[in-house]
């Protein structure tokens, strides 16, 4: 590589370790110094470097979310100002339309200028506790409009040359709730710009601009290239995935989301063409969310050891339709992009399951699980209960997934709090928090286990809200590996669980009387390769220690006990042959085109097909992919269609890797649940 | 407690395990060193008692068996009670990873250290307030009994939701099981951590039941080993800096996690009081890893959690902070071309490449034995000889796969990467911190610390160096004047403005005896006896607080208010007016104050320094070779004695650098002063 030769090779490492420090002093600056819990807490900020150019040299890693939308912002924002832009310039923008994520995400972008020349950019972005809009927080699952949110800031200068400009702070702050708490936030932000403006003033002063700049480039391109040698790797070619939200909040059908990979040499392109078009509730994004979502997920799976800077993004192009889900255009609503961005990511990693399944892991909870108790403190005041519970990871080659733990693209936080500081500050009984047996996807690798989690309202009365989803269709197994059980909130009411929404996981301000207690299940990890493979001292281990119960390993593992709960392995290893041989499978059969009926996959069957399988017109399946992730469809009866077949149109085909005439397995899945269940304490008493 | 005979300090270290003793008249300090036996710590122990010239006084022992048990996974078979619904905590946590493992899609959670079938429940609940929100299932746990029992578990460990509120049922079960388990110890959270947060205060209590009975059993050894050299009483290092009696020790080895490097901390505060410096950073430099922290007016700073092999320990501890680099630490070349130094460190097999034991990657000590910083005979007075052929090879190696073409530079560029990553560590806990290292002292220790102090403080904008005498025993020095300590805890959640400070002062007033009673059976008079109050507190919302110091008479709620606020100021450079305030946690420590000898001071110098001069060989240094560089033998420098950079000091266990534009002098206590 040219560049090389140009920078010492000590040089070049001493400065891209200085790059990492300051990074993490300007992380280590927030913490200290921000007033929101979500920022100090919950980390839920991110801090870059970027070089003139607007390209990133390095930024923190605590949330994944940010990663695109900064410095795609940062690039905006020079493009805006037209090139304007002066030292003591302090620029701030939370507009989602022009790379922001949602309104409480606000970005603070500072020219760094060494000599008279702009050198390099400072940036931060951090979630504000409020940014005003319809209800306290700014975040609502009800919103259907970006004015409901809270308060748009465009690309506006707050400081220019130095000086405050006047008026500007007034009436951001008039309109926040917390103003107080809101300012120190900003303050927060501008201390940790400052802290990496001395750090980078440093660098230049100990190894001069010139050097620092060459560095710069350097460290870029070496990015590049790691990025692109391991994109080289993957067999070229165009790779598909689809993929679905439960719903948008408002309505109660799902959320198509579509992706093609296409690999060419060492280039990505990542399209999302064929994706819903926006929705009225709260969970678009824009490009650069997507673009972040992408990104998490092809790092994960083409090189997760490297640092991240502009290089690693170069071999990627994003692309989609403005107007969808995908690329929201003014005005929807945005406060529910993470919802969006997870799912991008299980599309990415569906989509290149087949070409690089060594490398693949079963879909996680795919979801971030927001869960609110309001109700009385102990201490005479209301107070809010807050919970985020993680939930099982999904089994790869070598290994189970992880038991209720967050996932490699969720920041490493507590998603739980103890059950004695929660005794303490709300009038609320944490009653059990247990691993939520038989919820990880079987496997010859199994999903890792979500957890079970009661709490139980003591006080009078309270209020539940839900934001989640995947609570209805189920983080995927790969390879031939099941689904994980979904995420599940529900409220039990005298022993009875109730449903308090009519979407599943969409709940806002359910009331609670006292003794109801919110049930609070986060889903299983997607299972890897074929359960009936799995080995049967692997099985016995989870049976031991209560992982799984004797009936899911009959009925997954096709398990066979002798006396008791050994297992005979000899009548199990012909037991694993019948199922085998009794899987539901299908004839494929060519169709020209992949269809789609109310945004959702059709699966067109025989009536006769339909009644053999055990299903029902209008059912949920999954057809299965020995390589890859399962094409998930709904089945519709078709008289056309000849018993035992199934039309699948180019896309579909190209998912399961499967062609004309071959046979494919499908499995019902539940779909949408019943809504009130009887719990299993009230059926034991 | 005084003492006419001499004090022992002994430390187990990786490689070497080392003595220091005082002699109580002279002052003069005594160093020995054995090679450490890892199958059985306690050999090398016996052996360098068994060469006492006389009869110890108090030996004070640094150990590593708990930590050694709990990171190799080498510990007892332990069963968990726990609250009815609650025996998944110790596997779900706080769901955090814990370990490095974004976009790790492959990422691997250690399994539990209590699987989840030897993890029974009680039906029992307490409440926030200690109240009984269903009083204890006897007859269930009679039954538990004779279940645990077929299990032949080497401990018991119990933790209940709420036991520091009201500690009666976890001891009732101890009662209970206690019948059926004959001498099977039953370790209780309550006793281990009497501080709210369940998942906290279980890993503590299971980390302690697991490294229980490793633990007491080499203890009894050690004892016996003491005792057969006419030694008296034996005391433990813990992780809070002051030192514990064996029984103490045996009962919660979890206390001592961080022994070793409490040591290494406590002698290097010692030599800076000696010294008259108050505030150092100090930077404990082995072969695999470095420790460095920060003492501010004497006083180490401690911390109140922590984590351990990915488990959280709810301990007052040292705030210690590790880096995995050292003199092992391996150089390497990155996929995309890039050099990078560490994490994997060479350990001593094969080692560096300059062992001569099949090592074949560049090591940081192999970069410095190239550069002439080391000589083929500095390591452990000579016993270990270098060979500079084969750390020169490894590195033309290395720079022909980087296709680089100084070797020399290169050497030096993985000095300068690994300075680096230390200089991050410490950057960490004093500028992050809000301490500005140029107000502080650079106190290296360890092998491979005075090697990297000077470019360290340069890189630090710091200019003074305080290098003690036996750098490579500093810890067994630090073990000798450690004062006992014992730290005592309660769990107080109010508001501030409602709290009553009847109540604060009577709950300190209990703590305060409980501490009183333990010193007292370790013969502590009252004179000597002091204790060290703190509660901690924070803006109602907050989930951590800030211990802030107080005074029995001085607990009313103004004042603690403006300590706090004060404190917060200093911290995160704002404060909250009109924010409710919480207190969370009353702290005391106990302390025990041991007498201290006074040092021997060291000889003046008497000779020209030249006499000091061993020979003069090429060293690289700030890019260019010194053709004739002096080495000076650091036991031959005397009080006084003054030299200009660039020059090297060798000695038994370390070597210093000193470059050029600094100048080095020997104190009146035998330390080296190296200063730009």
């Amino acid at each position: 590589m040219a560049t090389t030769d140009t920078i010492d090779l000590i040089t070049l490492e001493v400065i891209q370790q200085f790059i990492i420090a300051t990074v993490r002093e300007m992380r280590a600056t927030m913490i200290k110094t921000a007033h929101s819990s979500i920022i100090y807490e919950g980390l839920d900020f991110s801090c870059a470097l970027l070089d003139a150019d607007a390209q990133l040299l390095g930024q923190s890693e605590s949330s994944p979310a940010h990663i695109m939308p900064l410095p795609s912002q940062v690039r905006q924002a020079r493009e805006f100002f037209a090139g304007v832009l002066d030292p003591g310039d302090v620029i701030l923008v939370n507009d989602p339309y022009t790379s922001g994520t949602h309104l409480n995400d606000v970005a603070m972008i500072v020219p760094f200028h060494c000599d008279g020349e702009l050198t390099a950019f400072v940036a931060t972005r951090a979630h504000w506790g409020d940014i005003g809009g319809m209800y306290p927080g700014s975040i609502s699952g009800r919103a259907t409009e970006i004015f409901q949110e809270g308060v748009r800031i465009p690309f506006i200068k707050v400081y220019r040359k130095g000086e405050p400009v006047p008026g500007i702070q007034d009436l951001l702050f008039a309109n926040v709730r917390g103003r107080e708490d809101r300012e120190g936030d900003f303050h927060a932000m501008l201390a940790c710009c400052h802290t990496a403006q001395v750090r980078l003033t440093e660098l230049m002063q100990r190894f001069g601009a010139t050097t620092v700049r060459r560095a710069m480039r350097t460290l870029i391109a070496r990015a590049e290239q790691r990025m692109r040698a391991a994109i080289s790797r993957i067999i070229p070619g165009t790779y598909y995935y689809e993929d679905y939200l439960d719903s948008d909040n408002v309505g109660t059908r799902p959320v198509l989301i579509c992706v093609a990979v296409t690999v060419q040499a060492d280039e990505l392109l990542v399209d999302f063409a064929g994706s819903s078009a926006q929705v009225r509730g709260p969970v678009n994004c824009s490009l650069a969310v997507t673009a972040t979502g992408a990104f998490v997920a092809l790092k994960a799976l083409l090189d997760p050891q490297g640092h991240i800077n502009e290089g690693a993004f170069k071999p990627v192009t994003v692309k989609a339709p403005e107007g969808t889900v995908t690329n929201a255009r003014f005005p929807a609503a945005v406060g529910g992009f993470s919802e969006m961005r997870r799912r991008i990511e299980s599309l990415v990693i569906g989509a290149l399951s087949a070409a690089v399944p060594t490398y693949v892991a079963g879909d996680h909870k795919g979801a971030s699980n927001h869960t609110y108790i309001g109700t009385e403190g102990t201490r005479g005041r209301s107070s809010i209960f807050y919970e985020y519970p993680a939930g099982g990871t999904g089994g790869f080659l070598e290994h189970d997934g992880a038991d209720a733990m967050r996932a490699w693209d969720e920041g490493d936080f507590s998603s739980i709090q103890p059950a004695e500081v929660v005794e303490h500050e709300h009038a609320l009984l944490v009653e059990s928090c247990a691993l939520r047996s038989d919820s990880g996807g079987a496997g010859g690798q199994r999903g890792g286990l979500g957890l079970r989690r009661v709490v139980r309202l003591l006080g009078r009365e309270g209020t539940f809200s839900e934001l989640s989803d995947r609570c209805i269709l189920q983080p995927f197994g790969v390879c031939g590996g099941h689904a994980g059980e979904p995420n599940r909130f529900v409220v039990e009411r005298n022993g009875i669980e109730i449903e308090p929404s009519d979407i599943p996981g969409k709940v806002s301000g359910f009331p609670l009387h006292r003794g109801d207690a919110v049930v609070m299940e986060s889903a299983g990890g997607g299972g890897y390769g074929d359960p009936l493979g799995r080995a049967t001292s692997m099985v016995a281990r989870d049976l031991a220690e209560g992982y799984v119960t004797p009936a899911h390993a009959e009925a997954h593992y096709g398990i066979v006990f002798g006396g008791g709960h050994r297992i005979d392995e000899r009548a199990t290893a012909a037991r694993r042959d019948r199922l085998r041989a009794a899987r539901r499978t299908l004839a494929i059969l060519g169709a020209a085109q992949d269809e789609f009926a109310e945004g959702r996959r059709v699966c067109s069957l025989a009536a006769s097909t339909i009644e053999r399988l055990g299903a029902k017109d209008g059912a949920h399946v999954e057809l299965v992919s020995p390589r890859g992730a399962p094409l998930r469809a709904w089945i519709a009866l078709c008289a056309a269609v000849a018993d035992g077949c199934v039309p699948i149109g180019p896309k579909g085909r190209a998912i399961l890797g499967a062609g004309e005439g071959d046979a494919v397995e499908l499995r019902l899945l539940p779909g949408r649940r019943a809504a009130a269940r009887v719990s299993a304490a009230a059926m034991q008493s | 407690m005084s003492e006419r005979r001499a004090a022992i300090g002994i430390d187990t270290g990786g490689t070497f395990t080392d003595l220091a003793s005082i002699d109580p008249e002279s002052g003069a300090i005594r160093v020995a060193k054995v090679p450490s036996t890892p199958a059985d710590p306690a050999a090398a122990i016996r052996e360098l008692l068994g060469a006492l010239p006389a009869a110890p006084g108090r030996v004070v022992h640094g150990t590593t068996v708990a930590t050694n048990a709990l990171l190799e996974r080498k510990g007892a078979k332990v069963a968990l009670l726990t609250t009815r619904g609650f025996r998944d905590t110790l596997e779900i946590g706080s769901t955090r990873r814990a370990s490095p493992g974004l976009f790790n899609t492959k990422f691997v959670k250690p399994d539990p250290l209590v699987p989840r079938s030897r993890r029974f429940e009680v039906d029992e609940r307490l409440m926030a307030d200690g109240s009984v929100l269903r009083a204890l299932d006897e007859a269930q746990l009679t039954a538990l009994g004779a279940e645990l029992r077929a299990l032949e578990p080497e401990v018991v460990a119990v933790c209940l939701l709420h036991a520091y509120a009201n500690g009666s049922h976890e001891q009732r079960v101890r009662e209970i099981v206690g019948r059926h388990l004959g001498d099977c110890p039953v370790v209780v959270s309550s006793e281990v951590v009497a501080e709210f947060r369940e998942f906290e205060r279980l890993c503590t209590s299971v980390i302690n039941s697991y490294t229980l009975p490793k633990m007491s059993g080499y203890l009894k050894r050690l004892a016996g080993h003491v005792a057969a050299c006419g030694g008296k009483d034996l005391y433990v290092m813990g992780s809070n800096g002051g030192i514990m009696n064996a029984v103490t020790a045996a009962a919660f080895p979890v206390r001592t996690i961080l022994s070793g490097p409490a040591g290494g901390v406590r002698g290097a505060a010692l030599v800076a009081e000696a010294a008259g410096v108050r505030n150092i950073l100090t930077c404990d430099m082995g072969g695999t890893s470095t420790d460095v922290s920060l003492v501010r007016e004497l006083k180490p700073d401690l911390i109140q959690d922590s984590m351990i092999a990915g488990l959280p320990l709810k301990l007052p501890q040292l705030d210690i902070n590790t880096v995995g680099a050292g003199g092992g630490s391996i150089a390497w070349m990155d996929v995309d071309g890039s050099l990078r130094v560490g994490p994997q460190s060479a350990g001593a097999v094969p080692g560096p490449a300059c062992y001569a034991r099949g090592g074949e990657m560049v090591t940081v000590t192999d970069a410095n034995l190239h550069l002439g910083r080391l000589g083929p005979r500095s390591l452990i007075g000579g016993a270990l000889h270098l060979d500079r052929a084969l750390a020169s090879r490894a590195l033309e190696r290395l720079a022909a796969s980087a296709k680089y073409a100084n070797v020399d530079r290169l050497a030096e560029g993985v000095i300068q990467l690994v300075v680096t990553n230390m200089v991050g560590a410490l950057r960490e806990i004093s500028i992050q911190r809000g301490h500005d290292p140029r107000e502080y002292t650079l106190l290296p220790f360890g092998g491979a610390g005075p090697l990297h102090a000077a470019e360290i403080a340069r890189a630090m904008g710091m200019s003074r160096i305080l290098v003690p005498r036996h750098p490579g025993n500093l810890s067994a020095i630090g073990l000798i004047g450690s004062d006992f300590r014992y730290d005592l805890v309660r769990t107080f959640l109010a508001d501030l403005a409602t709290a009553d400070p009847a109540r604060i002062r009577d709950a300190f007033a209990e703590l305060a005896q409980q501490g009183r009673a333990l010193l007292e059976a370790d013969g502590f008079q009252d004179a000597s006896i002091r204790f060290d109050l703190a509660i901690d507190m924070r803006y109602q919302g907050q989930a951590f607080a800030l211990p802030v110091p107080a005074q029995p008479d001085y607990l009313d709620v103004d004042r603690l208010a403006q300590a706090f606020e004060q404190l917060y100021v200093q911290r995160y450079g704002f404060r909250r007016p009109g924010h409710r305030i919480e207190l969370v946690v009353l702290r005391t420590a106990a302390i025990g104050v041991v007498q201290r000898h006074a040092l021997a001071p060291a000889p003046r110098q008497s000779a020209p320094v030249v006499e000091a001069l061993k020979e003069c060989r090429p060293v690289y240094l700030d890019g260019a070779w010194q053709r004739d560089c002096p080495i000076y033998d650091r036991d031959r420098l005397g009080a006084e004695a003054t030299l200009r950079g660039p020059a090297i000091i060798e000695e038994f266990g370390s070597t210093t650098v000193v470059p050029q534009g600094w100048s080095a002098s020997v104190d009146r206590w035998g330390n080296l002063r190296v200063e730009s």
